[in-house]
């Protein structure tokens, strides 16, 4: 299995992959300059034997995931790689052990994405809400104590992003001459490609700003924590994403709390990997009791999910019509598009006094955001965008690459299509009117875009040195 | 029929292995690339020998595996293991032709192996060791968009080339298969995937008219695929073996009909198509080897092209380039032992028939003589 799913579900072969193996090379500290021999042996060890008789055991080299961020030797990581850390396996597994602990058993908290919401009920061709209901109750059936909603965290991003945003554009937040376009942060696909590619150059233009999934790690390992009067590694936070790169994201040692050793996300599954497991209980979907959702750090409304509209999180529509208000004093109420040379660009464009103040960017899929990274480094419109929403999947993180794939025989095309249906059938509801979670930004940091929210809900990023790759220096 | 190859002139320039040759479309200036970093711009003599008028250097980082100019003779693209790369624009200042680099193209992850422009000079291709094929839009702005990011491949992607006529991408890759690659509604996606040859297909050629593509492979064959339709896909007509004893890393197939392979067992050979003549009854298509250059190069010959236009006198050329840093001329030269068949009805007023060469039949009107 690769990270084709993307490229599967659109026919369009427009995605990063992983390259074709990992080159990162063992460094191996050696003191002395012995002259040994190295035995391999039929099962699998390798004895070193030194001329003074004296020989060892060596072990064998692993590759992390961390290893894998810090190397610049692919773009993205191998789905391989992903599996000891992340997998289905795994979060099984933990609440096995977790169910044995007694005293000692953890919380464990289920974060499920609006996406991947949409796949499952997709799948099993029932209404959102239905298939939610019965995802919380599987999911508690299985030792799970609570199931969140991704859409709830969103909101927190949405208003940072566009507080910065508008700060970015007023030259007062950011690197100076870098503040804009302000490039989106949310699809760790992306960043990855623009810590290994474009480094240091790029990163200055992307938004500060943590992804839905990362503001859930902090509202759960923190906040939540806090509200139960227990610590962050009490707490098993899993998260359902559309994306096989959150695992990735969810990794980073930004994301790591070193006096607790624990991370905001312990594990990330995919939308498919969701379904593996539901699959594997035995027991049909469809005959799940419908939970109660839970409100708490839920986009609900008496029986009604909500959310903002867009497959890939609504950021460019968002902060659109935020930066028209507060910069401009425009109310916008209809997003109207600009056609451009692919559907996976689009231009949005406000003009006051016939003037455009606000030029906004979508570009999905790596032959877009090459385009938008190229246009930047030539210096050529650079002052044309004001704000790019970059996804590295075309169509958006609701095609993303860990959704679950076409059945057979089913056309791609038109299964992208169901799920996008099922996903605007959510109702929709920009971020200032979810009271509840404006309530707790309040609460928790003050506001928005405030000093505690700076540091508890922005990111940084790093660029990956560029590796000499050639581990056997061929020169050709 | 038998045509040979004489050898008419050995440029030296190149400080390591030459990769790549391209002919400019009016047949006066060859570009060369190498292992040196360098580009170098040879300018085509009356002696047909070549002199070389510019070097591009300090412009990659790493060995420029391949060059190919443009269909206006305009731009000359080159790829390079610096996983970049370049597009340049011809210049001339004051009668010194010249190279400006216009664009530099990134976004492989590893090694550029091939570039290609396609018939109408707008859309570029280019292939890397990272498995993709990325096709780039030039605007009238000259300026590069991308256009599609191709997967597929599972293996290193060797090379690129269109269509001479239909937009139609092939590539051909270490996974031992070529790719068409088509596009619906400005979304690309692969049409065909050619399978025949049993290891690395280095390179395919298309004849004249599009009706045939050849490729070549470290398998040690030539096939011929059928690419008149492509609808059904191309279709492997004919398999030429034995001929090559090690990877033929190139194939150029010209104008007028000689196929010129050439590889890693230090020769050239040349094949064509037989007339129906030569050939039993049945239609079967079927090529036979006119003329073969055993030590073409002092060591793997990387690439062969022949010269898009005859000279005045009628000589045909190709350029070849391998290990041994240097480029050659061959003259094909086509024996006085053939058999000609020209079908031809005089008409009034008269007119005489005059044979250069095989294959070169000029027709010449006479006022009122004979």
């Amino acid at each position: 299995m690769t990270f084709s799913g993307a490229l599967k579900l659109t026919d369009l072969d427009d995605f990063i992959t992983p390259s074709q193996a990992c080159v990162k090379p063992e460094v191996i500290q050696k003191n002395q300059d012995k002259k040994a021999r190295i035995t391999f042996h039929p099962d699998g060890e390798v004895v070193e034997e030194e001329e003074d008789g004296n020989s060892k055991v060596l072990e064998s080299a692993k590759i992390t995931l961390n290893d894998c961020l810090a190397c610049s030797g692919c773009v993205t990581s191998a789905e391989t790689m992903l599996i000891t850390a992340q997998s289905g396996a795994e979060f099984l597994s933990s609440l096995e052990k977790n169910k044995m602990e007694g005293n000692a058993k953890k919380i464990v908290v289920v974060s499920v994405s609006p996406q991947s919401r949409a796949s499952l009920a997709a799948f099993y061709r029932m209404p959102i809400r239905q298939a939610y209901a019965k995802l919380i109750t599987c999911l508690k059936s299985m030792g799970v104590d609570y199931v969140f909603d991704t859409s709830f965290s969103r909101d927190f991003a949405l208003r940072e992003a566009a507080a910065e945003f508008i700060s970015r554009y007023r030259r007062e937040y950011g690197e100076k001459d870098k503040e804009l376009p302000m490039l989106a942060s949310a699809c760790p696909g992306w960043i990855c490609l623009a810590e290994k590619s474009h480094g240091d150059f790029i990163l200055p233009y992307i938004s500060s700003t943590k992804s839905p999934q990362q503001i859930m790690g902090t509202i759960v390992k923190e906040y939540f924590a806090k509200q139960l009067d227990t610590t962050a590694d009490r707490i098993y936070h899993v998260t359902v994403m559309p994306c096989y790169d959150k695992k990735l994201e969810a990794s980073r040692d930004d994301f790591y709390n070193d006096v607790l050793s624990t991370r905001d996300v312990d594990c990330v599954l995919s939308s498919g990997e969701i379904l593996d497991i539901i699959k594997g209980l035995g027991k049909p979907f469809s005959d799940y009791e419908e939970s109660a959702i839970d409100s708490l750090f839920t986009n609900i409304r008496g029986e009604e999910l909500f959310g903002v509209a867009g497959g890939s999180g609504g950021y460019i529509e968002y902060i659109f019509k935020r930066a028209a208000r507060e910069l401009f004093n425009k109310e916008v109420t209809e997003i109207q598009y600009q056609p451009s040379r692919n559907n996976d660009f689009k231009t949005l464009t406000l003009e006051v006094e016939g003037k455009k103040v606000l030029e906004f960017a979508l570009a999905y899929g790596l032959r877009n955001i090459q385009n938008v990274v190229r246009k930047l480094k030539q210096n050529k419109d650079q002052n044309r965008y004001h704000f790019v929403e970059i996804m590295a999947c075309p169509s958006g993180c609701i095609n993303g690459g860990g959704q679950i794939r076409p059945q057979e025989g089913e056309d791609p095309k038109k299964l992208l299509k169901r799920v996008e249906l099922l996903y605007n059938e959510t109702m929709k509801k920009d971020p200032e009117d979810n009271e509840a979670s404006e309530k707790l930004q309040r609460l928790w940091f003050d506001g928005v875009f405030t000093l505690d929210a700076k540091t508890k809900l922005h990111t940084q990023y790093h660029a990956r040195e560029k590796m000499q790759t050639n581990a056997l220096n061929i020169k050709w | 029929m038998s045509a040979t190859l004489k050898n008419v002139a050995v440029s030296e320039g190149h400080t390591d292995r030459v990769w790549s040759l391209s002919w400019s479309p009016s047949g006066s200036l060859l570009a060369s690339c190498g292992g040196d970093k360098t580009i170098r711009l040879w300018k085509l003599k009356d002696d047909n020998s070549l002199e070389c008028i510019h070097t591009c250097i300090d412009t990659h980082e790493r060995t420029i595996r391949h060059v190919c100019w443009s269909p206006s003779g305009q731009y000359l693209a080159a790829a390079s293991f610096d996983s970049t790369a370049s597009v340049w624009k011809k210049v001339n200042n004051n009668g010194e032709i010249a190279l400006e680099m216009l664009a530099r193209l990134e976004g492989h992850e590893n090694e550029v192996k091939s570039v290609s422009w396609d018939a109408s000079g707008s859309l570029l291709a280019t292939c890397s060791r990272d498995k993709s094929v990325w096709i780039w839009d030039m605007d009238e702005d000259e300026e590069f968009n991308c256009v599609a990011v191709l997967h597929g491949h599972s293996q290193d992607v060797k090379a690129v080339k269109w269509h001479p006529s239909k937009e139609i991408l092939f590539s051909s890759s270490y996974d031992d298969t070529i790719k068409a690659w088509e596009d619906d509604e400005d979304d690309w996606y692969c049409s065909h995937t050619l399978t025949g040859h049993t290891s690395t297909v280095w390179d395919v050629s298309f004849n004249s008219d599009g009706s045939k593509m050849v490729s070549c492979s470290d398998d040690n064959n030539l096939i011929i695929w059928d690419t008149k339709v492509i609808g059904d896909g191309p279709k492997q007509v004919c398999t030429l073996s034995g001929y090559h004893t090690r990877t033929i890393f190139s194939v150029d197939w010209s104008e007028e009909g000689y196929i010129a392979s050439a590889g890693a067992d230090d020769s050239i050979h040349i094949f064509r198509e037989d007339g129906p003549g030569d050939s039993s009854e049945d239609k079967k298509v079927s090529f036979s080897q006119t003329s073969v250059e055993r030590k073409a190069h002092g060591g793997d010959v990387n690439c062969v092209t022949w010269r898009p236009a005859k000279r005045e006198d009628g000589t045909i050329l190709l350029a070849s380039c391998g290990d041994d840093n240097l480029i050659k001329l061959w003259a094909l030269e086509i024996s006085s032992d053939v058999q000609i068949m020209v079908k031809f009805r005089f008409q009034k007023p008269p007119y005489m028939i005059m044979v250069t060469a095989i294959h070169m039949v000029e027709v010449l009107w006479l006022s009122n003589h004979c």
